[in-house]
């Protein structure tokens, strides 16, 4: 009997874990989703990335597509959360944002400062592009 | 006897299989479908406007069409009627396949006071995600805008931004390299001095255009994100410096040339310059490394960024296409292997839905290369409209599509006014496209994805022309709005009494010139709501439809500077003016049917001597008046067609 109920804890904790490094929490808040979306940037784990998207977006580019062309742009350095507010099913976020040099061209890191939007989607919190 | 009879039926069943043969090879056949499913549509009518065929179950027709050439529409309750244009060779059948709109909804239009109609220029953009080795082009968009509001169309300001985009250094290096190439631009400023902000500039103000050329925008968002159809906001102040309207219209850029496919997926800029350098002497790679990178354009002559290039160097256009010339695949895969691309689809407007691939108006890569040895400038000559469409559905005669304007609206007084692409979107991406994305501006004031179809985007609901004719802008053939047309040509309106088809005679009180209309509905309208312009003079003449004799199409041309109307029932005239003055008369097809048999009640034709408009009449006691008191301003110029009683 014990045996079986250590197993069972197990079995949930590790479908926790990988529910987690893909990224998607049904539960998650926009701050998760945001940090999520940037943490994974910042680690070029683009698939994680790309599963913070909203389902429209999913709907016009594939994750290999997002995958190879994200890989070619400039990888994240910092990422701070300015701003968010929550709004029924939306929310906005003020996020600074640091880049390397893309291409390796200088040596002076490219800072900007970015607005994201969220949407909830099936219970967890998505970015939107449009 | 037995014999002479097994022989005869013989020779008949030969001749009847000679004929059946011979009518199978010639005239017009083709499959018609829905552009939305694929499915094939039964009971569907093409014509020819001389005779008519409808699909069978499979959705294939067979029209007996003469030899030559030929304006088909194909037409089906519920779809948008559709155009085409086919010759008939001699000795085959020409294919002509069909796919169908399904009709306009029927939505209610947002009420406003100002509209602003923008669009990108090419559909697509190409862009590199790095300029360290090369430049074939740097990042370089451009976008037009029209504003139809209360006041004079050229007193706007618009202006642009781009609300992901504000910052293209973060995801390219073109400007850490624009210096080598011989542009000294300040960062997030493209080659015509716009940046990712700005205000469009007026470039047509006879015509109310406005334009933003060259804005470096890249597809990648501040964050990262890959978005080829990022969204720039126009916002349109008026004169007095009030917003009066705001819109988004897609800036479609993609990086997808697939260089990799053949040079490598390690460094395939390294493989490009190594070979251009082995083939032609060159030091392309070794400069690169050293930090300096050249433009292709340097060199090769490149149109498309109005770079002269080098004395004896062929264009880049030419070079680059004659060298892959047997090294990509066919058709539009193979132009997808450089061009953007088989994900972001710059070919994804409403002839790629309905089958059409590159080559089909560019040629194949073979193609595009010889032309220019045979002096086809790239990217200034360019594939016409009327390749396949007849020209009161065309680009304008002698002028490219982007620059082409509507100049048959069916009261004339939008002619020159709206550009073709105001309302049908850029070239690639023609409304309405594969991509939701390009229906921004549609969707805003439509509710749909339609190309810009509906009076009321511009005008509001009391206005006359929101009505005009129950028709969208253009004339001669225009689709009904919102009702599709269940009836075939060459005979759309049912006869109210059956076999008698009345002929409505207008005379526009400003212009002076007639117009005659087989339309009932069409002359209801224009009673109701445009008699200030348009005096309704009765009926001209019956047309007996149940006649045989009265089956010759009278086909309607419209005077591209003065705006009225040449019919006639002659095929020499017609092909004379098809072939020879199409610069001044607008082929618009067939009105209706008439006889050209001299037993008939004739339909005289008489020419204005001062403006050289024309006025037909079938009342001898007319004609008798015009030629005894007014010779002076009327010339007549005998019997233009015949009406079988």
């Amino acid at each position: 009997m014990r045996k079986s109920v250590v197993l069972i804890v197990l079995a949930i904790a590790s479908l926790s874990l990988s529910a987690c490094a893909r990224g998607y929490q049904s539960s998650a808040t926009p701050r998760n989703t945001l940090e999520t979306f940037f943490t994974s940037a910042q680690k070029a784990d683009y698939s994680t990335t790309y599963d913070c998207y909203d389902s429209q977006y999913k709907a016009t580019v594939s994750e290999a597509d997002f995958v190879g062309h994200r890989g070619r742009a400039a990888v994240l350095k910092t990422y701070h959360i300015d701003e968010l507010s929550v709004s029924g099913d939306s929310a906005n976020a003020v996020v600074s944002l640091t880049f390397a040099p893309v291409g390796g061209a200088g040596t002076s890191p490219h800072v900007t400062k970015v607005q994201e939007r969220l949407v909830r989607e099936s219970g967890g919190w998505r970015i939107a592009v449009r | 006897m037995k014999r002479v009879l097994l022989v005869s039926l013989s020779a008949l069943a030969l001749s009847l299989a000679l004929a059946t043969a011979a009518f199978a090879a010639t005239g017009v056949t083709g499959t018609v479908k829905d552009i939305n499913t694929g499915a094939v549509i039964s009971g569907a009518t093409v014509t020819d406007g001389v005779v008519s065929a409808t699909t069978g179950s499979g959705g294939v027709y067979a029209l007996a069409s003469a030899l030559g050439s030929h304006t088909l529409s194909a037409s089906k309750s519920g779809y948008l009627k559709t155009y085409q244009v086919c010759t008939v060779p001699a000795g085959s059948a020409a294919k002509v396949d069909w796919f169908l709109t399904p009709s306009y909804p029927a939505k209610p239009v947002p009420a406003k006071s100002v509209t602003v109609l923008a669009w990108n220029d090419l559909g697509m953009h190409c862009d590199q995600d790095s300029y360290k080795y090369f430049m074939v082009l740097p990042p370089y968009n451009t976008l037009h805008a029209q504003v139809f509001g209360p006041e004079d169309a050229t007193g706007y300001t618009i202006t642009y931004s781009f609300a992901k985009k504000k910052d293209s250094t973060l995801h390219t290096d073109f400007w850490t390299y624009a210096p080598s190439f011989g542009f000294n631009l300040p960062k997030n400023v493209g080659l015509t001095g716009n940046g990712l902000s700005g205000t469009m500039k007026l470039e047509n103000a006879a015509r109310g255009l406005y334009t933003a050329t060259g804005i470096p925008v890249t597809p990648y968002d501040d964050d990262g994100t890959w978005d080829p159809y990022g969204a720039a906001t126009l916002t349109v102040k008026n004169s007095a410096g009030t917003v009066v309207a705001t819109t988004n219209v897609v800036t479609p850029v993609s990086t997808e040339m697939s260089c990799s496919t053949c040079h490598g997926t390690t460094n395939p800029a390294v493989d490009i310059l190594s070979k251009h350098d082995d083939s032609n002497g060159t030091t392309l790679l070794a400069d690169a490394n050293a930090g300096h990178p050249h433009a292709c354009a340097e060199c090769h002559s490149d149109n498309a960024l109005g770079m002269a290039g080098k004395p004896g160097v062929p264009s880049l256009s030419y070079a680059m296409h004659k060298f892959h010339d047997g090294k990509v695949a066919s058709g539009t895969a193979g132009c997808y292997t450089c061009h953007p691309g088989p994900k972001t689809e710059c070919l994804r407007g409403i002839m790629a839905r309905a089958g059409k691939g590159c080559v089909d108006c560019h040629g194949d890569v073979n193609k595009v290369w010889t032309s220019i040895a045979s002096g086809r400038k790239p990217w200034l000559d360019e594939p016409r409209c009327d390749q396949c469409h007849d020209a009161s559905r065309a680009e304008n005669a002698g002028t490219l599509y982007r620059n082409s304007v509507l100049n048959n609206s069916v009261a004339g007084d939008m002619n020159g006014k709206i550009y073709c692409e105001a309302c049908h979107n850029g070239t690639h991406a023609e409304s309405t496209t594969k991509n939701p994305a390009d229906a921004v501006i549609s969707q805003t004031y439509q509710g749909d994805n339609y190309w810009i179809y509906n009076c009321q985007v511009c005008h509001k609901g009391n206005d006359s022309e929101t009505t005009f004719r129950g028709q969208a802008m253009h004339a001669g053939g225009g689709v009904p709005n919102p009702d599709p047309n269940p009836n075939p040509d060459p005979d759309p309106n049912p006869s109210p009494n059956g076999t008698d088809r009345p002929i409505y005679r207008f005379r526009n009180l400003r212009s002076g010139f007639y117009l005659w209309s087989a339309d009932s509905a069409e002359k209801a309208t224009i009673i109701e709501t445009l008699s200030t312009t348009w005096k309704y003079e009765g009926v001209a003449y019956q047309v007996n439809t149940a006649n045989a004799l009265n089956q010759s199409p009278l086909w309607r041309f419209r005077n591209l500077a003065g705006g009225f109307y040449l019919y006639t029932a002659n095929p020499a005239e017609k092909a004379n003016i098809i072939a020879n003055l199409a610069s001044s008369w607008r082929y618009e097809g067939p009105a209706y049917n008439v006889s050209t048999d001299q037993s008939g009640a004739p339909v005289w034709r008489f020419r204005n001597r001062g403006n050289g408009t024309y006025l037909y009449s079938a009342d001898p006691s007319e004609k008798a008046n015009i030629v005894a008191n007014l010779s002076a301003t009327w010339k007549l110029e005998g019997p233009a067609f015949y009406l079988a009683p």
